[in-house]
């Protein structure tokens, strides 16, 4: 197993690292895991490339979880029976602004690319959520085309407000709840992305797809 | 009919051992930052890891509005019980109508105040820990609240001994206290030997700046190989190391996924300890095998699952 590598991430946690491509590995892996391993896991959480078990220390020590995680035949994951959601396609409205203090303009100009064309490019794409973090629902959906790729802000915002579409390095995002930050804003929606209410309170989960639709009117 | 407060200081909150079943969303562990005092106060009480206040600095007050059983542990404070005394990491019989005060803080930052059975209050995703950075939980900052609880038959005092809790929550020291670090297998990739050894041979101080998130060292700058990385799942007790080379040990309330170089992690009970550190205070780190550090945690808790 060249693929993965366990490591401590504390007393408690380990952290499995994956470094071949194949895009629904760690998903099946969370599956097989809970499913195997269930009785030691506490909770788990990953990204595309990785994942991070909390694990009941009484019950087991890193040694034997990490042995017990190399037993499980991965080299068969296709073949286990599985009960995997498949991954959605959300389809989300985006207002492009030029206004308030969002940095569309400015982004147009320092690329000297027209705002039309930026649309297009940031628009035209399928993203993947690669992870989700930062804030609670807050999803890193890669990757950006080259042509539109910038730097995080020097100076982050002191509130960017719920809803907001951003973009930093290859990523774009949508702000769940207003909070700090600083990434580049360059549009809105109206998508409620974090409802505590349900039991899955996240409308992106890691794998789905985004696709954005640009919308002329200003929904909020 | 409830504990009355009214006073809650800089910050008080709601806590428990943190939320679990959330951090695929994005939502940590939060918790109590120092286990070790939040453990024993519901270990006075026979409660079993119900929930407890996490006071901060004290400057708090509350009145009992029906018996109960009260215990406080966690920083060396001016404890008061009716205007009198009473010693930090004990249990006491609070009648209703009694006056329970933290009043000043001597050493350390956090007391924990748990009564018995614990308080009966709302759960927020299956925990009633607070995550005070994302104003997550199910009450958040209490000022002025009352919170609600059974009413329990009167016991004698009762104290933990003092042999079970290592000096710093009592002495004020201005000595360097050495927290277990543990070396991460990939930091020889991530940082030149010279880094990792400038971090291991010098002190660092505690940055003003840090608070239930992480706390901020100040002293030698290490200088990270690589700055952007591949974002990885984080918990708490991760150290890490932004651009500016001030490494960060992350608490309770950090994000769950972050793309720092990190060094290593610091043993969980050594972060507990920490969470009662003051900004100037000076820190060093001691190289320990992870297994022995996962044996000391992993008896810890042995402890308080007996009872």
């Amino acid at each position: 197993m060249n693929e993965i590598k366990i490591i401590p991430a504390s007393d408690s946690s380990l952290l499995i690292k994956y470094f071949a491509k194949e895009k629904l590995f760690i998903y099946k892996l969370s599956k097989l895991l809970e499913q195997e391993l269930g009785d030691y896991i506490l909770d788990l959480a990953y990204t595309t490339s990785n994942l991070i078990i909390h694990y009941d220390i009484i019950k087991i020590s890193f040694k034997n979880l990490s042995k017990k995680i190399q037993q499980l035949e991965l080299k068969d994951l296709k073949n286990k029976n599985l009960q995997l959601t498949p991954p959605k396609i959300h389809k989300i409205n985006v207002y492009y602004d030029l206004y308030e203090e969002w940095d569309l303009a400015e982004l147009c100009l320092a690329k000297k690319i027209n705002i039309k064309d930026f649309i297009k490019i940031h628009s035209s794409k399928i993203y993947e959520v690669e992870a989700l973090g930062f804030l609670p629902g807050f999803g890193y959906l890669g990757s950006l085309d080259e042509k539109i790729r910038f730097p995080r802000r020097l100076s982050p915002r002191i509130k960017i407000k719920a809803g907001s579409i951003a973009i930093a390095n290859r990523y774009t995002t949508i702000y769940p709840s207003d909070s700090p930050g600083g990434w580049n804003i360059i549009g809105h929606t109206s998508l409620k992305m974090i409802d505590w209410n349900q039991a899955s309170p996240t409308i992106l989960t890691v794998g789905d797809s985004v696709k954005f639709e640009p919308t002329l009117k200003k929904e909020f | 009919m409830a504990l009355i407060i009214i006073k809650a200081g800089v910050r008080t909150l709601v806590q428990d051992l943190g939320f679990y079943g959330s951090h695929r969303i994005g939502l940590g562990i939060s918790g109590a930052l120092d286990e070790r005092a939040y453990l024993f106060a519901t270990y006075l009480l026979n409660n079993n890891n119900t929930n407890a206040l996490e006071i901060l600095l004290g400057n708090f007050k509350a009145k009992v509005a029906k018996d109960t059983n009260i215990a406080v542990t966690g920083a060396d404070a001016l404890v008061l019980h009716n205007y009198q005394p009473v010693r930090v990491w004990s249990r006491f019989p609070a009648k209703a109508g009694d006056i329970i005060e933290i009043k000043d803080v001597f050493t350390g930052n956090l007391n924990y105040l748990a009564v018995e059975n614990g308080f009966q209050i709302p759960k927020f995703r299956d925990s009633y820990s607070t995550n005070f950075k994302l104003g997550l939980g199910s009450i958040g900052k209490l000022s002025n609240q009352t919170l609600a609880y059974q009413t329990a038959k009167l016991k004698n005092h009762a104290f933990i001994n003092h042999k079970f809790i290592p000096k710093q929550y009592f002495e004020n020291s201005n000595q360097v206290l050495k927290l277990n670090f543990i070396l991460s297998y990939e930091a020889t990739k991530l940082f030149q030997e010279k880094q990792i050894q400038k971090f291991l041979n010098n002190n660092y101080s505690i940055s003003l700046f840090s608070d239930r998130m992480g706390i901020r060292l100040e002293g030698e700058a290490i200088t990270p190989l690589k700055t952007d990385l591949e974002s990885e799942c984080l918990t708490f007790g991760t150290v890490q190391v932004p651009i500016n080379g001030m490494p960060i040990i992350l608490m309770k309330d950090c994000q769950t996924i972050g793309g720092y170089a990190k060094l290593g992690y610091i043993s969980a009970l050594d972060c507990f300890s920490l969470a009662q550190l003051r900004p100037k205070q000076k820190i060093s780190f001691r190289l320990v095998e992870p297994n022995k550090s996962q044996q000391g945690l992993r008896k810890f808790y042995q402890f308080f699952k007996k009872c």
